[in-house]
């Protein structure tokens, strides 16, 4: 049978109506952390927007003015750069282009570079691997993700793609750290941008100049022209089989459950998409396609679907394109509790085509519900956008986060999100089921969702191309974990979110997860050979962090009765590589241990380190952020490295930051007991060659600087524990405490491994709540050593 | 008298040996399940819960997993059944309303 154009008819397929100019509406709140706040420009513009094209209107903020003004001006969207070389006719030959030469201005701040420093006006460091470059300008309109990306092509590929978080530095500027980066690592060798966005309601008058710094790179700078208010483009076509309902846009006000802030309008799938950051146009094309099949015949295989697709879908092809095909059914083969599917996981192109299915689960109103018509009318719209963004390779916002139980890979470290309003979580999910959901839902994305969609490399998101579920995140991890032990790796930071400058630590426990009693070495978890820990940040490569001391002992053996486990905090902000997490932004933490001769692969978790909040604390980094703080850190301590403790000592000043009681305790302990330093000896030295003279000199203890020091943490006892890392407490607590009560431990007993008393030690020392006490005393019976 | 119940394992599932039993008697024993993560399921299954029967226990031999599940004297009539912590764990949710998936 020949498929049919659809007339138009109510509530099913039809060209959408034009997109309704946004309204005002107050701004946007912060919503369960997940939403970032729109950032106002207080130098934006109002102006006449006739020149603005249906996409500007559909990604502008909707912020209140107090009077019907034209529409204030955006910025974002997407800036070209093209190296071309002119050929002047008729001569044949080409012509070089002429060598890049320094701007003769002042050199531009950033990290890694002198002052003196040239800028140069192409990136001399990449000149020959790229020709083009896009970048996506992400900083007001609707939604801001504050970040800019581009991507490097040269005349047939694309040579590398990178992502930089930006904020406001001054009018009109945004700077920030380039966090990911994808290709060849070359053709992206810096870390840093500076980005100035100019121009006015002419679209032809913006652009953007970004200075690219930092990387041990030659800096230069590169004027972008304004492309288009949209990031990517898109074109969806709808088919409707002709037992079943389309819903392609619904009345945002039908139902009475929303929230007071949703405008009054008709929303369309192409309107969703567009305020996602995409131009949407349709392939054309949507027809009916009529069925004489009735009963259970009339029901959908993902085969059968794939293949209506390929016959129906007037864009078929096997290559990747920005192009979707949408099909409305009545039901899937598997019954009515499946309202919709992204079918397209069959083949090499992935994710070309979803279905809705009209009288699954989504046509049934709640018993009672005030408006039921509109109640399916917003299930039915929402079931259509969520199988769309499985097309885009959106995830569910309980899938986002890596795990060894999920086939593919987040692109980037990624949390679940179980309570978001987003398109892509189901509203009975939520906490308060589907009348909360709905009664906080704006109809719209999370930021990681927009993030990735505007940024993240195309491949990941277009249709046809990267596999399903293959980097909307993560390394693929098929390992098979010892399943008699479980190491779980976890952190007391709340949110697992560090302050700037503090190294931050993980609590790790190995537990016997078998029904037998298990003989394990006591070894301590930080320093063991068999320890494999992964630093996996989102701007740049992952590492393997690499313990500053290792302990060689005789095999100590350790008992661990079913359940219990054995301790250790790990500090893995500094190691042997340096600082591995100096830089603010997240990073995923993974670690495998060797146990029995096979592996046991623990959890995997999020840690956010933030970015600076004063400038006292950017100003002290750079003398933080040395090897020699980082090991003094990890080693508790030094009496004899001064440059290190003048460090430390400025630290302390920094009280709202929690680097200052980790700065206390580790100045402190070194003068919990008698400290042995080798000495030169004096005159004695003086007399002789090498070595002549140098002798162990013992520095006693110094309980009253201890007490000082402590001083700085006693309003937040627990957050220096915590900081510390709870196993490395444990561990200090009775010389600090020797020290306290003035019992100055001696010699071997200074370090004496007595379980029993370091509870008693560590709650005396400082006044930590009894939630921490208690968890102390656990930790206490397994240190590993 | 007899219960329907529809038991259906949802997230997690890679590939897994999962066997259901009531109070000791075979539901199923099902090979290479995997959840279809568009969809958030990997398979579903009818059974009939006799009068009298009162734990459903679901296992992962390969996984070292079971878990018990009390069914009371009115089972649910639908129960989801998802892996949880990197496969350490099993996760139930019940409910007298057919389950969802998109």
């Amino acid at each position: 049978m020949t498929p049919t154009k659809d007339p138009t008819s109510a509530g099913t397929i039809s060209d959408p109506k034009p997109a309704t100019k946004a309204k005002s509406r107050p701004a946007e709140e912060a919503r369960d952390g997940l939403f970032s706040q729109a950032e106002p420009d207080p130098h934006m513009l109002t102006a006449f927007v006739g020149d603005q094209d249906e996409q500007s209107a559909d990604i502008l903020p909707l912020t209140p003015l107090p009077f019907p003004l034209p529409l204030p001006i955006t910025r974002s969207g997407k800036y070209v750069f093209s190296r071309g070389i002119v050929l002047p006719q008729p001569i044949p030959i080409p012509i070089p282009r002429p060598i890049p030469f320094p701007f003769p201005e002042p050199p531009i701040g950033g990290p890694g570079r002198a002052d003196a420093e040239p800028v140069y006006d192409d990136d001399i460091n990449s000149i020959t691997l790229y020709q083009r470059e896009e970048v996506q300008v992400d900083i007001d309109g609707r939604y801001p993700q504050m970040a800019i990306s581009g991507t490097r092509s040269g005349f047939l590929t694309i040579a590398a793609h990178w992502v930089a978080s930006v904020r406001r530095t001054a009018p009109d500027t945004y700077e920030g750290p380039i966090w990911y980066k994808d290709g060849a690592p070359n053709a992206v060798a810096h870390t840093h941008i500076k980005a100035v966005v100019t121009g006015g309601f002419l679209p032809s008058t913006r652009q953007v100049q970004i200075t690219f710094t930092g990387g041990g790179a030659a800096a230069f700078t590169r004027t972008y022209a304004f492309n288009s208010s949209a990031h990517r483009s898109v074109e969806f076509e709808y088919d409707r089989v002709s037992d079943a309902v389309a819903v392609t846009s619904i009345a945002t006000h039908a139902h009475p459950n929303r929230p007071a802030t949703v405008a009054s309008e008709n929303l369309t799938l192409e309107t969703v998409y567009r305020r996602a950051g995409f131009s949407v146009s349709k392939s054309g094309g949507d027809t009916v396609i009529p069925t004489n099949v009735s009963g259970p015949d009339s029901l959908w295989t993902d085969q059968e679907m794939h293949d209506a697709m390929q016959g129906h879908w007037s864009r078929f092809a096997n290559k990747p394109q920005w192009s979707l095909w949408v099909l409305f059914a009545r039901l899937h083969a598997q019954g009515t509790n499946l309202g919709g599917i992204m079918f397209d996981d069959i083949g090499p192109n992935h994710r070309q085509g979803t279905a809705i299915f009209s009288d699954a689960f989504i046509s049934n109103p709640p018993a009672g519900d005030p408006a039921p018509a509109a109640w399916v009318a917003r299930m039915r719209f929402w079931t259509a956008v969520h199988e769309m963004g499985h097309a885009f390779n959106l995830a569910h916002s309980w899938q986002k986060a890596a795990s060894p139980n999920l086939p593919g890979n987040p692109w980037i470290p990624l949390a679940n999100e179980l309570e978001a309003r987003s398109f892509m979580n189901y509203p009975y999910f939520v906490s308060g089921g589907e009348t909360a959901f709905f009664a906080n839902f704006d109809y719209r994305f999370s930021n990681q969702e927009l993030l990735f969609m505007r940024h993240a490399p195309s491949r990941f998101v277009q249709m046809g191309n990267e596999a399903w579920f293959s980097n909307h995140g993560f390394q693929e991890a098929a390992q098979h974990s010892n399943p008699d032990y479980e190491l779980r790796l976890s952190v007391t930071a709340p949110g697992g979110r560090f302050a700037y400058l503090v190294p931050p630590v993980i609590e790790a426990a190995l537990y016997n997860r078998s029904t037998r009693q298990k003989i394990v070495s006591g070894e301590r978890l930080a320093g063991r050979k068999g320890l494999t820990l992964i630093i996996n940040p989102e701007r740049g490569e992952p590492r393997q962090w690499l313990p500053h001391v290792r302990h060689c002992a005789e095999d100590m053996e350790r008992v661990l009765k079913p359940g219990e486990a054995l301790y250790d905090s790990i500090m893995i902000g500094t190691g042997r590589n340096g600082w591995d997490m100096a830089d603010p932004g997240r990073y995923c933490i993974q670690a495998v241990l060797d146990v029995d001769g096979g592996p046991v692969y623990s959890n995997q978790i999020l840690v956010t380190v933030e970015p600076p909040a004063t400038r006292e604390e950017e100003r002290l980094s750079a003398d933080i952020f040395t090897p020699e703080v980082g090991q003094v850190l990890a080693i508790n301590g030094s009496r004899t490295m001064d440059g290190v403790n003048k460090v430390l000592g400025n630290a302390l000043e920094l009280r709202q930051n929690p680097i200052s009681a980790l700065a206390a305790a580790t100045l402190a302990t070194p003068l919990s007991y008698t400290f042995k330093v080798l000495g030169d000896g004096g005159s004695e030295a003086d007399a002789g060659g090498a070595g002549a003279g140098r002798q162990i000199e013992g520095y006693g203890a110094d309980p009253q600087a201890v007490r000082h020091l402590l001083s700085h943490a006693l309003d937040r006892p627990d957050d220096l524990v915590n900081t510390m890392g709870q196993t490395r407490y444990l561990r200090d607590a009775p010389l600090l405490a020797g020290a306290l009560t003035q019992d100055v431990p001696e010699g071997i007993e200074a370090f004496e491994a007595v379980a029993d008393r370091r509870p008693q030690a560590a709650a005396s020392v400082l006044p930590i709540s009894d939630t921490l006490q208690a968890q102390l005393r656990e930790k206490a019976a397994g240190l590993s050593e | 008298m007899t219960h329907r119940i529809n038991i259906a394992l949802e997230e997690g599932f890679l590939g897994d040996h999962v066997r259901i039993e009531v109070d000791g008697r075979l539901l199923a024993d099902l090979d290479g399940v995997s959840t279809r993560v568009q969809i958030g399921l990997a398979r579903s299954v009818e059974a009939e819960i006799r009068d009298g029967e009162r734990t459903l226990m679901v296992a992962l031999p390969a996984r070292h997993l079971a878990k018990d599940i009390p069914l009371g004297s009115e089972p649910p009539p639908y129960v989801g059944i998802s892996l949880v912590d990197g496969g350490q764990g099993i996760a139930v949710r019940t409910g007298d309303a057919p389950m969802g998936y998109a």
